[in-house]
């Protein structure tokens, strides 16, 4: 997901994420805020202005999802497009209506917390508070945002916003990994 | 609040002020403090970087160097 300039490199990456996450988010709130860069040429992108996007689920219950990345855009060396994004961190969440939390993929190779390898938590929601794996901060690989979006379709019953979820998720997980420096 | 660019293909880019504002919205709803509260708590090392809610306003930095 490269591009001449690095508007078009941005506008290349994006473009399938939000196709991702409208997999699972209903279009009203389908919608991706970035800034401008930092002075490190840090940029920060958002879902839904940073509020908790509600995922149907076929029990009619409800869950709500965060999305939020810091990505970079960096030297492609490819001919014609000289430019790509590459991300930076992630931290993408699910909780219950009342904000408890389900899961949570994290990796922030640069922030502060003890441990700055991809990880996940399991939340209350799901663990009892005096359970051992509450605090866990429980190593994964560094996931795609599709993987994170297919997790509540197959796993929690979410339903799908999009009948074609499936090859769409195939195929942005196909363009992340074919684009993907780390 | 208005963006600069609209909603096509469902994403928005920001301008430094409207991405001034949703930091410090941010900051505000989930950790009752002003933005510049939290650049000045976070870069001391005040925040629990463990916190959930202190790393989801973490992540929108960028929005307010």
């Amino acid at each position: 997901m490269a591009g001449k300039t690095p508007a078009a490199a941005i506008d290349a990456y994006l473009r399938p994420l939000r196709q991702t996450i409208r997999c699972v988010c209903a279009q009203h709130y389908a919608y991706l805020y970035r800034g401008q860069p930092d002075d490190s040429g840090l940029y920060a992108l958002v879902l839904n202005r940073g509020y908790p996007v509600p995922l149907r689920r076929q029990d009619g219950r409800r869950l709500l999802f965060h999305v939020r990345q810091q990505f970079r855009v960096v030297e492609a060396e490819i001919p014609g497009s000289p430019y790509k994004v590459t991300t930076a961190a992630y931290l993408y969440g699910i909780e219950t209506p009342e904000a408890s939390e389900v899961i949570s993929f994290h990796w922030n190779p640069h922030g502060l917390g003890k441990v700055t390898t991809p990880h996940v938590h399991l939340g209350p929601a799901v663990v009892h508070p005096d359970a051992l794996a509450r605090d866990l901060h429980i190593p994964t690989g560094r996931v795609s945002l599709e993987s994170v979006v297919r997790f509540p379709i197959t796993e929690l019953g979410v339903i799908p916003q999009l009948p074609d979820w499936e090859d769409m998720l195939l195929h942005n997980e196909e363009l992340f990994n074919l684009w993907r420096t780390w | 609040m208005a963006t600069r660019l609209a909603q096509q293909n469902g994403i928005r880019e920001l301008t430094r002020e409207e991405g001034r504002e949703l930091f410090e919205q941010e900051a505000r709803e989930r950790l009752h403090m002003s933005g510049d509260e939290f650049k000045r708590r976070w870069q001391a090392g005040e925040l629990d970087p463990e916190d959930l809610n202190v790393r989801m306003v973490a992540m929108l930095l960028p929005l307010s160097p």
